[in-house]
């Protein structure tokens, strides 16, 4: 199996983690791209995710995860990056895969009607 | 006159006089300060609190003693800690004189370090209360005709005049003014209400006015001195200063000067709101905690409403891209500034972090809150978001914040609609949604015939999709007479947000019933399937409970066998 690791977010000092910043994993799997947020995604951070999540959808092939255990809140900057991320995966017939899923992100996103076209798994 | 931050200009209306406005961004620890320069002295109104802004203050006086020397006075709008802590920490050059002058009431607060007048109990970490001197007592309790001479060490003298103003309608403004050389007057008026010890300046055509624009704020009003009844005389006669043509430009203790009229209309628009504010209560150490654990609720639940207001957005765009319709997707978009409220809630969110870290004081947060909350409401009134989204939704999130800024205003929590039987709101709440539905289906296949209305049809609909659709839901009433403390409105409220944040986890049958025991009616919500309250957010189940408690009612939940129930209990009524 091929695998690669990288951590996306120079945040890891002692004073951005005060601040609580996004910290972004991407991990690449055979068939799948796995991204693991760290953090709050809001409209301070919201662009951290952005930038791997789209390149990871806007790539020729492989399924798209985002593992979204320790996000801690996730604004409408959130949900945005999630719908860019969504509409460049459905142009090669994917869907986005959000998994393990905080209960109060994903009520939101239920309500937000963002279950009929991401899969989401608490 | 346009006045411009941190940089001297002249003043008009008044010969060789110059202003230099320093403007920090607005926030409640440090003031305003405006510097003059007149003939016969520099003045420095309200030094504010901040040493960097003092450090600021004695560079700019020292260029401007280094081509004149001339006697200093400082003067404060009122005692307050942000316009006032540093008035005793100026550092000027030697042999420079420093007058200070005051309202009598806040030069004995100052001395006597209240830190009720001063609102230095609002301040963290027992901030220096300023003990200087102040030479100067204005509107000090001396016969009128008396005027105050202070000598300075040349030999010059400076002269404070009484000169009381009758107004049209027989009342007295309290006047004083004294010379800055080559005719210039600097204008005093006792204009209280926001504090005993408020003053306005006016120098040439520029009215300092201090907080009194801020007076009637939430979480302002109510502060240890504010006066409703003097509030509304000084909003009266400062009404009446400012029909004069010749005052143009207004500056306040906080935030950019503006034109006179704007700032008359404000002030006009202020005294229509404070007139409903008596028996505000004294907005102390206690409440401003209470406010900011309500502020806390508050926001969760409005950042989480915004989230689905926005995410329904961005699910209609997903699905007009689909459609190739990407220039309805982009207008479906614009009809919320998501970007722009969205960044304010999380500046909000980090400002309540920061207080969790001491670094901000917590009223602070409750006026940061405050600010958020307005600024929603505005949004949410605008038309196009009304045409848009689901209305009930954006009714519920307008209920809340109108709520919270009536509470921090120290209003009453008022009950405006009829108490009614609860089996009978609850069958009315069901039976609209179920008809919501229904309207909103019917209104698609007529726009079937044009592109556009069809899309905006469409746009609508997916915006407005009801989570309770799809739920089934029984309601078990009580066979008793439920006549409850609760009107439809606030019913709807608590019930609808329970019932969409259970559909939101996923369950399908929701069961209503309603209870009559020891003089309350009770409301159980429950479902057959597992259901976790951690979803809901424990702060947006505080805010409903404290909504409830204002009611006399509370909301509870108890959990049974992995599942769990709500009851929303309210004390039972006679009824009519």
């Amino acid at each position: 199996m091929f695998v690669t690791l990288f951590r996306l977010s120079n945040s890891h000092n002692q004073n951005s983690r005060q601040m609580k910043e996004l910290e972004i994993t991407l991990e690449h799997l055979e068939s799948m791209v796995v991204l693991r947020a760290v953090g709050p995604v809001d409209s301070n951070t919201a662009a951290q995710l952005q930038e791997p999540l789209l390149r990871a959808a806007e790539g020729p092939t492989g399924a798209v995860e985002l593992d979204l255990a320790e996000v801690s809140y996730m604004s409408s900057a959130g949900l945005r990056v999630l719908v860019l991320a969504a509409k460049a995966l459905q142009k090669r017939g994917e869907r986005l895969r959000l998994v393990n899923v905080p209960l109060q992100t994903y009520n939101v996103l239920n309500l937000a009607g963002f279950t009929s076209f991401i899969d989401i798994k608490t | 006159m346009q006045i411009e931050v941190n940089v001297w200009q002249k003043v008009l209306g008044a010969t060789a006089v110059e202003i230099f406005p320093i403007i920090p961004k607005t926030n409640c620890l440090f003031s305003n300060c405006y510097i003059f320069s007149a003939p016969d002295a520099l003045l420095v109104v309200d030094p504010g609190a901040r040493p960097e802004q003092t450090k600021q203050i004695n560079q700019i006086l020292t260029d401007a003693l280094a081509l004149s020397q001339r006697p200093i006075l400082v003067f404060l709008t009122h005692c307050h800690q942000d316009h006032s802590q540093e008035a005793g920490n100026l550092e000027l050059p030697p042999g420079t004189e420093i007058k200070r002058f005051a309202h009598q009431v806040g030069v004995d607060a100052m001395k006597q370090g209240d830190p009720n007048l001063t609102v230095a109990y609002l301040y963290p970490g027992n901030p220096g209360i300023c003990s200087v001197e102040f030479e100067g007592v204005l509107f000090a309790s001396t016969p009128a005709s008396e005027r105050l001479v202070l000598e300075l060490a040349n030999g010059n003298r400076i002269e404070l005049y009484n000169e009381p103003i009758t107004m049209p309608d027989g009342t007295t403004l309290q006047h004083q003014w004294l010379p800055l050389g080559d005719g210039n007057r600097l204008e005093i008026y006792h204009t209280p209400g926001h504090s005993p010890c408020s003053i306005s300046l006016r120098i040439g055509s520029l009215l300092l006015l201090g907080d009194l624009p801020f007076a009637a704020m939430p979480g302002v009003c109510g502060l240890d001195g504010w006066n409703h009844a003097d509030l509304l005389q000084t909003l009266r006669k400062v009404d009446w200063l400012l029909e004069v043509p010749d005052i143009t430009v207004c500056c306040p203790g906080h935030g950019y000067c503006v034109p006179a009229p704007t700032m008359r209309e404000k002030l006009q628009i202020m005294k229509a709101e404070a007139s409903n504010l008596t028996d505000v209560p004294l907005l102390d150490a206690e409440r401003v905690s209470t406010l900011k654990i309500y502020v806390d609720e508050l926001l969760e639940e409005t950042a989480a409403l915004f989230t689905i207001f926005s995410g329904r957005l961005y699910t209609v765009s997903y699905y007009l891209s689909l459609l190739e319709e990407e220039n309805a997707a982009s207008r479906v978009l614009a009809t919320l500034d998501i970007d722009r409220i969205d960044a304010i809630l999380s500046d909000f969110r980090r400002i309540a972090e920061a207080f969790n870290n001491n670094a901000v004081p917590e009223w602070t947060v409750v006026l940061k809150g405050v600010k958020v909350a307005t600024l929603v409401q505005q949004v949410l009134s605008e038309r196009p978001v009304q045409q848009l989204l689901d209305l009930s939704l954006v009714d519920r999130a307008q209920r809340r914040l109108a709520d919270f800024l009536s509470v921090a205003r120290g209003l009453q929590f008022l009950q405006t609609e009829q108490p009614g039987a609860v089996n009978e709101l609850i069958a009315e709440l069901l039976k609209r949604k179920k008809e919501d539905t229904a309207t909103k289906s019917t209104d698609l296949m007529e726009a079937v015939d044009d592109d556009q209305s069809f899309l905006q049809a469409l746009a609508r609909r997916l915006a407005a999709h009801s989570p309770l659709r799809d739920i089934e839901i029984e309601f078990a009433p009580a066979a008793q007479e439920t006549h409850a403390n609760i009107g439809a409105e606030r019913l709807d409220d608590i019930l609808t947000n329970l019932m969409e944040g259970m559909a939101g986890i996923g369950v399908k049958h929701i069961s209503i019933a309603t209870r009559v025991a020891s003089g309350y009616v009770e409301v159980g919500l429950s479902s057959r399937e597992r259901m976790d309250p951690a979803a809901f957010g424990k702060r947006r189940l505080d805010l409903y409970n404290r909504t409830l408690g204002w009611l006399g009612g509370s909301l509870q939940c108890s959990h049974r066998a992995g599942s769990a129930e709500f009851v929303i209990r309210l004390p039972a009524l006679r009824s009519v």
